[in-house]
This record gives structure tokens, sequence and C-alpha cells, in this order.
């Protein structure tokens, strides 16, 4: 009966199935190739607020909300963002269009969201702003540019372009998609080999 | 993972798995958009044209047939009336649900069968598009399960998960049922519209609806064909219009695509564009209506001008009104009989489930006894103490089958059991308490006197004790060895019972002692006591001498007896002898004396 092999969840099924370290020695692999794009996007977190905004810096008091949310503003901490910009080999759920992501990069804390997102929708604040400052979105955003400006990596638009991964994924130019494509081939070449040995222990 | 995360997904894979539904809908468009775009866009050949020509027309005839039944069903139900008005019901809903009008007339239909009614059957067949919705079950799954329902089958309900018990939902009547459902899959029918497969088949439906319109067409048009009845004649002409249509069609393709490369032609666009409206204007419909305005006035519509008119109309109001009576009429009777029918089964099972524990409780009892009616009456007749009266009423009960009254004697037969049990510990542990310094006397003492109670008991206490060998001071409270039995003829105990002071004087008679020592005797005056021990003594030695001389006299009686045989005649031999004797002895025998024979007398 032939041995098949689809897609990335099988060649990971099938590395771990044949030889653990196989599987261990291709994450390593992504792994290498992922955490550089993490770290440049850590490197970019400023130590204080960007813009030196008053008041955003994280003082250990609790903050409440001032508008109908339940969840506050959150409050500017540079080692709660570093640590949600992140990296995960697990496999994800299936979104609506029906794929699973193999490999994923995260930017996972609230504050850390702002600043990759800011004004990629509004540049210059939004018109549905209910600060008694007209000007304090365009204030705000311009803050944000500090760290660097909005950068797409997918040429998709707002979707895909921000100031922190987004950006530091756009400036790794698809190095990491190439040698991640490249483990995959290796991956798949030495399950290849492994399949073909165990045929002919069969035989 | 939220789903706000900022996030990069670097390497996806497709899975089919979960997108079953889409595949569904895609195909289910497919089926009829497919074949209906190939007719207008995309092939337009002639073989093409016959083709979907032949699948229209086969629609078209199962819609023709299916509204046929539809109208057959309401007919059976007397509801023929509504006939028109339910058949643009179905199409309004078929538009708004996005379900082919194939599905809905059956089930309509088995709605209307059921209810009667047309209100209801519209009402309970928009629920259901909700609940299929929400549950994900096929329309006609539903309306299967609402007839069940409806009857008093709540079977099927069980599986749309409405978190009600099996019991709950058997007492529901079916407006119950109803109301639930509604509030449960209430706005479903709606969402689901709005989905993406809700649009599909939205699509689905109206791509069928234009084939099997075009299919009507095509069969008016055969007809009109074959109007001289040479179905022949017909196919050639159907063929040559099939050909001709294509050619125009293709033809006229082809020649707005040249005009198309002249330059400065785009006012030809225009109008062929013109052309196009044209062409679509003139529907089956619209020259009907163009017949009618040539043809002049040929009436108004639904309002009824003539007198005829009028009275059919009113008719059928009167017919509708009738109808829905009759349903409510009907519901009502089913729901009365339903309500009766769960009634009885109710007591019947209430019934069988006493019955059944009944059984099984006299069945445990009887284990417990195996005497029979007579011997517990004689029983019951003569003196037994509490715990044994229990015990026989309790089998009589069971004899009797008065399951209520043995319960009771069950228990009161355990409570005197266990006091009984009780009394029995705390009157053989009195002998070790004598020597305990520690020992709780007032406690002991209270609990054994409680138990008497309880077990109705009438031994004194101290006589319970002094059987111990045990005296009780209630006053002190104290118990000491006792040394000397003093008889107290007060608690004398007979049979069970105390002996009244007639049988004290009847017992003081009896030793043969005066009624004045005897009270004296009572009072415990020391004297008296004596004298009757020595009355007793004196009554003793008698007693011995008279058993004496009655055992001397026994002996005597008991002595050899010499018989004396007088021998008539001559004795001969010892046979002779003792032919003699043993007649003697036969003789004194038929006298009914006792003889006693030893054999060293002979």
């Amino acid at each position: 009966m032939p041995v098949v092999v689809e897609g990335i969840v099988g060649l990971r099924k099938a590395l771990r199935n044949y030889d653990t370290n196989l599987l261990k020695e291709f994450d390593t692999k992504v792994r290498a190739e992922l955490k550089p794009i993490v770290n440049d996007a850590k490197s970019k977190v400023p130590n204080s607020p960007p813009g030196n905004l008053y008041n955003w810096k994280d003082t250990g008091r609790e903050r409440k909300s001032r508008t109908g949310r339940a969840r506050a503003f959150p409050s500017y901490n540079p080692s709660l963002i570093k640590k949600g910009l992140t990296y995960s080999l697990a496999k994800n759920r299936q979104d609506k269009t029906g794929f699973v992501s193999m490999f994923t990069l995260f930017n996972r804390s609230a504050a850390g969201a702002i600043i990759e997102t800011a004004g990629r929708a509004n540049p210059s604040g939004s018109s549905r702003s209910e600060s008694n400052n007209p000007n304090a979105g365009r204030i705000f955003i311009g803050a944000m540019n500090d760290i660097g400006g909005l950068k797409d990596y997918k040429g998709q638009g707002q979707k895909t372009t921000g100031r922190l991964l987004f950006a530091a994924y756009w400036r790794n130019r698809g190095k990491a998609l190439d040698a991640i494509m490249k483990a995959i081939d290796v991956a798949n070449v030495q399950v290849g080999r492994e399949i073909d040995k165990s045929k002919k222990l069969v035989a | 993972m939220a789903s706000s995360d900022i996030l990069i997904n670097i390497i996806g894979q497709f899975q089919k798995k979960g997108f079953t539904e889409a595949d569904k809908a895609f195909g289910k468009l497919e089926k009829s958009a497919k074949s209906l775009g190939r007719v207008i866009g995309v092939s337009l050949s002639a073989a093409a044209i016959t083709a979907y020509s032949k699948k229209a027309i086969s629609a078209a005839n199962a819609d023709i047939k299916s509204q046929r039944l539809l109208a057959v069903s309401l007919n059976n139900v007397g509801l023929a009336y509504a006939k028109v008005d339910v058949e643009q019901f179905i199409q309004r809903l078929q538009e708004q649900t996005g379900i082919l009008d194939d599905e809905l007339r059956p089930a309509f239909a088995q709605l209307a069968q059921i209810t009667g009614s047309v209100r209801r059957s519209q009402e309970l067949l928009g629920l259901a598009f909700d609940v299929s919705a929400g549950s994900g079950k096929d329309i006609n799954s539903v309306v299967d399960i609402l007839t069940k329902a409806f009857l008093g089958n709540t079977k099927g309900l069980k599986t749309l998960n409405l978190a009600y018990t099996d019991a709950e939902l058997k007492a529901m009547d079916f407006n119950q049922v109803v109301t639930i459902l509604s509030q449960q899959f209430a706005g479903q029918g709606a969402a689901s519209v709005e989905g993406f497969e809700g649009k599909m088949n939205l699509l689905n439906v109206a791509a069928s609806n234009a084939t099997e319109t075009i299919g009507v067409s095509l069969i008016t048009a055969l007809e009109m064909l074959s109007a001289d009845n040479s179905i022949e004649s017909a196919t050639k002409k159907m063929k040559g219009f099939g050909d001709a249509i294509a050619n125009n069609i293709t033809a006229t393709a082809y020649l707005i695509r040249e005009l198309g490369k002249i330059p400065g032609a785009g006012v030809l666009g225009n109008i062929f564009g013109f052309i196009e409206d044209r062409i679509s204007f003139f529907s089956p419909s619209n020259a009907a209506n163009l017949l009618k305005q040539i043809k002049g006035f040929q009436g108004m519509g639904n309002i009824s001008v003539t007198k005829s008119s009028q009275d059919t109309q009113k008719a059928q109001i009167d017919e509708a009104r009738r109808a829905e009576e009759a349903a409510l009429k009907r519901q009502k009777e089913i729901l009365a009989l339903l309500k009766q029918q769960t009634k009885q089964q109710k007591a019947m099972a209430a019934a069988a489930k006493k019955q059944k524990q009944e059984e099984g409780i006299l069945a445990e009892l009887n284990k417990r006894f195996e005497m029979d009616r007579i011997q517990i009456a004689a029983a019951l007749g003569g003196q037994i103490n509490d715990v044994e009266r229990l015990r026989l009423e309790l089998m009589q009960a069971i004899l009797d089958e008065d399951v209520k009254r043995a319960i009771i004697l069950e228990g009161q037969l355990i409570k005197a059991e266990a006091a009984a049990a009780e009394l029995a510990t705390l009157l053989d542990s009195l002998d070790e308490m004598v020597g305990d310094p520690f020992a709780d006397w007032p406690g002991t003492i209270t609990r054994i006197k409680e138990l008497l109670k309880t077990l109705n008991i009438k031994i004194p206490i101290e006589t319970l004790f002094a059987e111990k060998g045990l005296k009780l001071d209630q006053e002190k409270m104290t118990v000491t060895k006792l040394e000397r039995m003093d008889v107290n003829a007060n608690n004398v105990y007979i049979n069970g019972q105390v002996a009244s002071q007639a049988a004290t004087a009847t017992a003081a008679s009896s030793l043969g002692l005066p009624a004045d020592i005897v009270d004296l005797f009572l009072a415990g005056d020391p004297t008296a006591i004596h004298a009757v021990e020595q009355n007793a003594l004196a009554n003793a030695a008698l007693a011995d001498a008279e058993l004496l001389l009655a055992d001397s006299m026994l002996l005597e009686s008991s002595g050899d007896t010499n018989i004396t045989v007088i021998v008539e005649g001559n004795v001969t031999t010892a046979e002779d002898l003792a032919e003699v004797i043993t007649d003697i002895q036969y003789t004194y025998q038929k006298t009914g004396k006792g003889l006693l024979l030893q054999s060293r007398a002979i």
C-alpha cells in the first residue's frame, strides 16, 4: 500500500512518526527563521511611550475605562509588549476560507496591537473620535510613527499593514518564507528516504 | 487565540473538512444555474437549447404535478377554496426562505391534512422553517416532528434539543410546544437566509423558477405547435424553432461583437440595449396583458362586479370560516382526547406501580412468617406480650393482604424488637454494673423504665432486678445484691397481668391463711412474713408426708398378685394347666382390669 504524505500537516505527522529527531530538526530550522523577525519587532519597542505621550506609561495603577467599554485603554508596558511579540509552530484553527496556518507570528498584547495598527484605517485620526481634543487622533498616530512608518508586508492593504511585527516581516523581505519552504523540501526528502527504508525493510 | 490578535500566518494549508456545507450549496446552485447559464450566455447551440428545453419541460412538469397533488390534498381536507392563496403563500415562502416549492408543497399538504386549517398550516410551516434553520434538519423532517407532536407524539421533539425532559415534553400540549419552539428558534430562518448558504439557496430557487417558467412556456409552445395532433409535425416545428432561436441568438451576438469593433459604433450598442429591453418585455405575461388591451376591458381583477361573482366570493368566505371552525373544533377534540388518554395512562401506570410495590412488600414480609391464619388467631386469643402481639397482628395483616396496616405494624414491630433487644442488653449488663462504682444507675434505671413503658411490659422493674439477684431502691436510686427475696403479692406477675386484689386474696386463701395475716404480709410485717414462712414450711412438711404416704400406697398397689387357680377336673399334663391359666387370664382381662405378667410367676 503506498504511503501518501499530503501537505504540511501530513509532513509533520510523517516526520513525527518516522523519526522525532527529524521533526525536531525541522522545527529548529523554522524557529531559526521566525525568531529574528520577532526579535527585530521587539527591538523597535521603545522603553518609554512613543512620542513621550503623557500618562500612557504603566505606573502599576489599574486603569478604569472612561468610555462605555468594559476594558480600559491599556497602559504602555514595554516588557508586556515584547512578551506579546512571539511565534508559534502549532497548527491553528481553520479560518473561514478553510485554511489552517502552520507557522504564525503574533503580536498579542493590547498596547502592542495599538502601536501596530494605529492609523492604518484613518491616518489622521477617526472622524468619529469622541475626544475633547479634535486633534487627539492625529497627535497619537504621529507619536506612534516615531517608532516607524506603517508597512504592508503582503501588499493587501489595511489588514496586512503594521508598525512592529508586520514591519519586521516586511523588512525580512521573504527570506524567512524561502528558508522555511526550503526546510519543508528538505524534510520532505528526508521523509521520502525514511519511507523507502521502511519499504525495503518490509520487502 | 483571541480573534483580536495581530498575527501573520506564514504558511497555510487548505483543509476540506468543514466545508461540505459550502460545497453542497455550490453544488445545488450548479445544478440549476449552470444549465440555465449554458442556454443564456455560454453555449448557444441548437443542441444545447434542445437539451436545456428537455430539462426545463421536465422541471415544469414536476412543478405542475406537485401543484396538482397539493390541490388534491387540499380538496380532500375541505380546503379547496384556499388553493390559490396557498400557492401564492408557497411561492412567497420559497422566495423568502430559499427552499424550493417542490419541498414546501408536500410539507404544507402534510400540515393541512393534520390541522385542517390553512392559517394554522401556514403558521406551522413558517415555524418549521425557523426550526429547520436552527436545528440543521431539513424542513420535511421538522414538519414530520410537528405533525407528530400535534397528535401527541413528542418523541421527535427530543431531537431538537429543547432542554426539556421526556416527561415535561409529554405533559405539554401542542400550543405550548409551538410557543417553546417559536421562542427557541426565533429569527433562525431569517438569519440562515443572510448567510452564504442561504444566499446560495435563494439563487438556486431563482434559477429553478426560471427553468420552470421557461419549461412552462415551452410546454405551452408545444401545445400550440401540435394543435393538429401530429407529433411528427410538432417535433419538426419545435426543432426548427430551436434552430431558429439558436441561429438568431448566435447571429445577434456576432453582430454585437462585430459592430463593437467599428470605431464610433457606441451608439449602436445603445440601440441593441433598446432591442434587448424590447425582447425581454415580450414575455408571455406581457403578451397576455397586451392581448387584453387589444381585446378591451375584460373585468376588474379580484373585485367582483356581477351578482354571481359576489355570491361566489361570499360562499368562499363562508367556506373558509366553516373550515377554520371545523379545524379549531377538531384540534380541541384531539387535545381533549390526548388529555384523557394521558390521564388514563397515568392512572394505569400509578395503579400498576402501586400493585407492584404492594406485591413486593407482601412477598418480602411473607418471608418472615410461616404460620397460617388459625394459628395467629389462636395465639392472639392467648396471653402474649406486646412484641408477640405485634408479630401476630402483622402476620394477620399479611394474610389479609392489608398492605397499609402491614407496613404500619412492620414499623412498630421493628421498633419494638429494637427496644426489646436494648432492654435485654441493659438487663444483662446489670451484673457487671454492680461492681462498677462509676456505673450510671439513674440513667440505666430511667432507660429501663422507658423501655418497659414502650413495650407495654407490666412486670415491675424491681422484679426484673430481683431476677438478676439485685435489689433496687428507687427512692435512693441504689442497687445492692439481693440477700433475701421478699415476695410482694402486689407485684406477682401471673400470665402477663398484675394480679388483682381478688386474685391476691385467692392466692392467699390457697395458702390457707386468714385474711388479716395476708394483709399484714402484704404490708411487709416481719412477724406475718415469718408466720407465712413457717406456714409454708409446715405445708411443705405436710406435703412431704403426703407424698411418702402416696409412695407407700403405690408400692403396695404395685406388689405381686397371687392368682388362685381352681382346676376343675384332672390336670394330666403341664400343657393342660397352661391352657387353663391362659383362659382365666383372658376372662380377667375381659373385666377391664390390667394384668402384669412376670415370667417367674408362670
